[in-house]
């Protein structure tokens, strides 16, 4: 029941240091925050690690140029009325090796067959 | 009575989603250069989004390249329900989710030979390629406090990022991973309670506290 209530308190603080809470929580708060000095402590903590945070995930700056990244995108759309590319023999090693062996496996045969071993 | 972060961002909603629905006509009847204005103005927000996940420029521009190619494939299914901005930004969320996890299964990454998210952080040029902010911090300490954070529980590491955000309050952050309210909030908490319980461990000087 205390860590429930622990709990409440703390996501309550939490929300505050985000400038989520409204009305009665937020007085609530703002007035533990002047009657509690533990609980200004608390905030500055949560504000740290967010700082801390906000600085550890920033991306590098200058961001990548927007325009350039657009005409990229624009570029690998399909256009309409555009007639579909033909379909390449995208073929695998895997499959080429596969054929060989059969082609192969068959003129081998074929020779034994002739000879009349088989 | 003051209003919440999420309020502010609700005031002129009406207005904003007419305006998103517009643009979405447009672009479905053909206008590329509307669509090109689209990628150029949610550009910046989709690669910090992308970069918060994944710690690594280049995977960042490739996953939000991705996003907005897929974007404009599914935008005759944007119901307007969630605003554009939300909507792109869940896309962009989910790819960088799934390029997460197939970085970690790659076999380059189990064998230690790929590029890691610090070195790509090296290879941004050092001090040029940073904000003031992040250069007041100590590289090490940027590193280390970027491992705690992607120690965490995914479910916790997710609502963190997205609330490193500036742009994303509690609501939208719900959208975006498809939780109730509450949950974000008690989740952000968890989180940076663990954070705060990790950091003093990692040596962070009172310095780099003092931002």
């Amino acid at each position: 029941m205390l860590d429930m209530w622990w709990h409440r308190r703390g996501r309550e603080l939490s929300a505050f240091a985000d400038a989520e809470l409204t009305g009665a929580a937020a007085d609530r708060v703002a007035e533990r925050l002047v009657f509690e000095s533990e609980a200004g402590q608390d905030l500055d903590r949560l504000r740290r690690v967010d700082r801390l945070v906000a600085v550890a995930l920033s991306p590098p700056s200058p961001a990548p140029d927007a325009d350039a990244a657009a005409d990229a995108v624009l570029a690998q759309l399909p256009r309409v009325g555009t007639p579909a590319p033909a379909r390449s023999r995208n073929w695998t090693p895997a499959v080429v090796a596969s054929v060989g062996l059969l082609v192969t496996a068959g003129v081998a045969l074929a020779g034994l067959k002739r000879r009349g071993w088989v | 009575m003051t209003a919440s972060r999420s309020q502010l961002r609700v005031q002129g909603t009406d207005s904003a989603r007419y305006e998103d629905s517009l643009r979405v006509e447009g672009i479905l009847s053909g206008d590329d250069g509307a669509f090109r204005a689209l990628v150029v103005e949610y550009h910046a927000l989709a690669f910090s989004l992308a970069y918060r996940s994944l710690g690594d420029a280049q995977d960042a521009e490739e996953v939000v390249q991705d996003a907005f190619v897929k974007i404009h494939g599914a935008l005759e299914g944007f119901r307007g329900d969630a605003s554009l901005k939300t909507w792109i930004l869940r896309i962009v969320w989910r790819l960088s989710l799934n390029r997460r996890r197939d970085r970690a299964r790659s076999a380059w990454r189990r064998l230690g030979l790929h590029r890691s998210a610090d070195d790509a952080d090296a290879s941004l040029a050092g001090p040029a390629a940073e904000s003031p902010e992040a250069r007041l911090l100590s590289r090490e300490t940027r590193r280390a406090v970027r491992r705690v954070i992607d120690g965490l529980p995914s479910a916790l590491r997710e609502v963190l990022i997205l609330n490193s955000f500036e742009e994303l309050g509690y609501e939208e952050i719900a959208r975006v991973l498809d939780i109730p309210v509450g949950t974000v909030s008690s989740r952000i908490y968890a989180a940076r309670r663990k954070l705060a319980a990790r950091l003093p461990k990692l040596g962070t000087t009172s310095t780099d506290l003092e931002i």
